[in-house]
């Protein structure tokens, strides 16, 4: 495969499974907001954390003046000065499928392509700002049509390079940002001055899909818990243990060979990165301990996917000589 | 269902307001539909090209560029008669043009023997002499031609142009077809037509024939489609072409030329490629050779080629035989090389370096279509009796200072068939891109490209100025209409 189809397959599972995440985050602060006054910290809390979690809080400072939620969700959704706003992840989904068009489903680049059209529609149609509840309508669209094209890749791609390196993409964007989530959560109980034994996870969990799954096991909402769950559990989907995995076995199927140079130059970081994760126990360590090791995770893990990157040529192709 | 007078036009589908006998069976199909049904259908089709994102790039074009090819639906019929006729002179024009570009390249035998002037040729701009006396695997120089077709007032076909380049639109073939069959299935009930399926298995019978010189006996060629990238205005055609064919679709920065070898940059590391079918432009293709700024093509390329180590498809310099002047002498070449009669005509040409042509044709402008010999697309094209006395006298004035850029033809009473908008039917002219491809062999897709000028009286078919497209049908049997067989009616429903 050529090494710059498989860079469009990876970065398009990453903006992908960027955009779901993005988008359900949004939904969530959006049914929170129903509950909150604006002149709650807690809402300015959970803003700010959304902000560095899909974005960054110092870019968005940068351009606009007040956190009040028209720029905020101008910014998050449509804004072309954010790199990661909704608008910019989707189409960079949609030219990634439009390079890879010859390696995925048919269908699946249709889905793509037309839901893009459908967004440029819509965001040139609507009266600005967009009213909450069309929002909230827009976002459910952008999540089932997501859940869609997980569906149609599960369900109807060969079991092959193209569909290795989109795994490889999708995993580790979802790991990156579970860890991100955890740390900025962390960082925000740093501020209060708050264990995290005491501070509450349940905004976490909302945020990382998993409540429903950690209440079923657990009855603790503590932060402790929370991020010891979303590291560690062996069997909920977003946390980084579960990506870990799904990274390896993808890895095992791009490399048939688990003993050659190329298997073992990506498959050593990762078991490194794995022992690592095994090691933090975030029930008995400081706070300040906690923070200081999400951050070298999250490091890893940047790292790791430069080490990937190289090891498949995947960065631009002239570079390769 | 009454549509119009076909008048005094050559029509496809009508004499008088009468549908001819091969149209007869669409046409009492056609009348079974309502407005409403014939209009949900029509937005159907067009959204099918949208969603898939059949799009071409216009350049310069505000608001969007990317823009889908307007798809009428009905039909140009073509009795097989008729569709024989047609491929077998396809056949003999492209061997013709082959066989030409193989001798100004080589002996240039055509030219000593004064059949066609010197001149002509060297100051082609398309005119490599850098490729004198380069082998190219089995002597093929035109992999795919687009033979484009027009028929006059008394319904002859002849030949309008020859692209000898990237000639594009192919996909469309296929697709038109698709959505055909998708959203208007009724209307196939009654007819057997040639079918599309298989067809590029000839295709890539054809591609594969063209081994590399030096490449190993017992090796299978690798091959690839070099795109220009999915900016360019027929990407969509690139991958179709890619995919059907079977082979990766790359850019130019995906390979790379190292001791006369070109390579492409896998994720495994570098895998040695050995035919190129190239959709980008001679201009482009090297730009230590042709243009310096091109990034689109691959440094090196042509030390690969002349080496021997890479077949480039369509070969390199084609250009020479596809430009308006030359085109007046392809009937000469069928003669010459081939020692035959040409099976299809031209359309009368006016070569402006001529005195005494040129002095015709300037003193008949308001009748002519002037041309620039090298332009395509429709532009840089005077079409004279739709011109303002400005545009005559710019052409004039281009004419006096370049004759040798420009050819004029009588204005053609193109045909016309109905097409389909908003609505009604109206009359639209239309020509007819012919695909023929060739390896050991010559092959003709049988249809080919169907383009109308949708705009009402516009001559212009391209899609880059308001052309559409239609499907094509090559009838298997001479005229099928009122045959009512039993398969047939249970087909129809009425058992």
């Amino acid at each position: 495969m050529l090494s710059r189809v498989a860079d469009a397959l990876y970065w398009m599972a990453r903006y992908s499974e960027r955009t779901e995440t993005n988008a359900h985050i949004l939904q969530v602060q959006l049914l929170n907001m129903l509950e909150q006054s604006g002149k709650e910290n807690e809402y300015i809390d959970h803003w700010e954390a959304i902000l560095d979690i899909c974005a960054s809080k110092e870019e968005f400072m940068s351009y606009y003046e007040s956190r009040r939620v028209n720029p905020l969700i101008e910014y998050l959704l449509f804004s072309e000065k954010n790199s990661n706003a909704l608008l910019a992840t989707l189409r960079a989904i949609r030219e990634n499928a439009r390079i890879t068009r010859d390696s995925i489903p048919i269908e699946l680049w249709e889905l793509q392509n037309s839901f893009y059209l459908y967004l440029q529609q819509e965001i040139i149609e609507r009266e600005k700002p967009f009213p909450l509840i069309s929002l909230n309508y827009f976002l459910q669209n952008v999540r089932k049509t997501s859940l869609t094209v997980t569906g149609l890749i599960e369900g109807s791609m060969d079991r092959d390079l193209p569909f290795y390196f989109m795994q490889v993409g999708k995993w580790m964007e979802r790991a990156e940002k579970t860890i991100r989530m955890a740390l900025i959560m962390l960082e925000q109980q740093k501020q209060m001055a708050s264990s995290i034994q005491e501070a509450d996870g349940a905004f976490l969990l909302d945020l990382s899909k998993a409540t429903e799954s950690y209440l079923r096991k657990h009855r603790q909402t503590n932060l402790a818990c929370v991020i010891q769950y979303l590291l560690h559990d062996e069997h909920f989907p977003s946390s980084v243990m579960f990506c870990f995995n799904k990274l390896e076995e993808a890895f095992m199927h791009i490399e048939k060979d688990h003993l050659s140079a190329r298997f073992l130059a990506v498959n050593n970081p990762l078991k490194a990165l794995l022992v690592a994760m095994i090691n933090i126990d975030v029930l008995t360590i400081t706070l300040e301990e906690a923070i200081f090791s999400m951050e070298e995770r999250l490091w890893q893990c940047i790292d790791f996917s430069h080490t990937f990157a190289t090891t498949y040529h995947l960065y631009e192709p002239s570079a390769q000589l | 269902m009454k549509l119009y007078e076909s008048g005094l036009f050559f029509d496809e589908m009508l004499d008088g307001n009468q549908p001819k006998p091969h149209y007869r069976s669409f046409h009492r199909k056609l009348g079974a539909f309502s407005k409403e049904q014939l209009e949900e259908k029509n937005q159907q089709a067009q959204s099918s090209f949208l969603r898939q994102g059949i799009t071409f790039t216009v350049y310069g074009a505000q608001g969007g560029t990317e823009r889908t090819m307007p798809f009428d639906f009905v039909p140009i019929i073509i009795p097989n008669k008729q569709w024989a006729v047609i491929e077998a002179g396809m056949k003999q024009r492209v061997e013709a043009l082959n066989c030409f570009l193989h001798d100004v390249y080589h002996e240039q035998i055509i030219i000593q023997d004064g059949v066609i002037p010197k001149w002509l040729v060297k100051s082609n701009p398309y005119y490599f002499k850098e490729i004198v006396g380069v082998q190219i695997p089995i002597d093929n120089h035109i992999f795919l031609a687009g033979i484009d077709l027009i028929r006059d007032e008394n319904g002859v076909y002849r030949v309008l142009e020859d692209n000898l380049r990237n000639p594009s639109g192919m996909s469309y073939v296929f697709q038109n077809r698709h959505v055909m069959k998708e959203v208007y299935p009724e209307f196939f009930s009654k007819h057997t037509i040639l079918s599309l399926e298989r067809q590029m298995a000839f295709m890539k019978k054809a591609l594969l024939a063209h081994r590399p010189r030096k490449l190993d006996a017992s090796a299978d060629p690798k091959a690839v489609l070099l795109t220009a990238g999915m900016y360019n205005s027929a990407y969509y055609d690139h991958v179709f072409l890619a995919q059907q064919l079977n082979i990766p679709l790359v850019e130019g920065r995906d390979l790379i030329v190292q001791g006369d070898m070109v390579y492409m940059k896998t994720i495994y590391g570098l895998e040695q490629v050995d035919i190129i079918y190239r959709r980008i432009d001679d201009d482009f293709l090297d730009p230590t050779v042709f243009r310096e700024d091109s990034l689109l093509g691959v440094a090196n390329i042509m030390a690969a080629y002349k080496a021997g180590n890479v077949a480039i498809l369509n070969a390199v310099g084609n250009g020479v035989a596809d430009d308006k002047a030359i085109y007046v002498y392809v009937p000469d070449m069928i003669r010459y090389y081939l020692k035959e009669e040409p099976i299809l005509e031209n359309v009368v040409t006016y070569l402006l370096h001529d005195d005494e042509q040129r002095a015709w044709v300037l003193d008949h402008l308001h009748e002519l279509v002037v041309k620039n010999v090298s332009a395509s697309g429709g532009y840089d094209m005077l079409i004279g009796p739709h011109a303002s006395d400005e545009d005559i006298a710019l052409f004039r004035q281009k004419i006096l200072e370049n004759p040798h850029q420009y050819i004029a033809q009588p204005t053609i009473q193109l045909s016309r068939a109905p097409a389909y908008q908003d609505g009604r039917f109206y009359p639209c002219h239309v020509d007819l891109r012919v695909y023929v491809m060739k390896g050991d062999d010559i092959y003709v897709l049988p249809g080919g490209l169907s383009r109308v000028a949708l705009k009402e009286g516009s001559l212009v078919v391209n899609s880059s100025q308001g052309g559409g497209a239609k499907d094509t049908w090559i009838l298997k049997e001479e005229i099928q209409h009122a045959k009512s067989s039993s398969r047939c009616t249970i087909l129809d429903g009425k058992i």
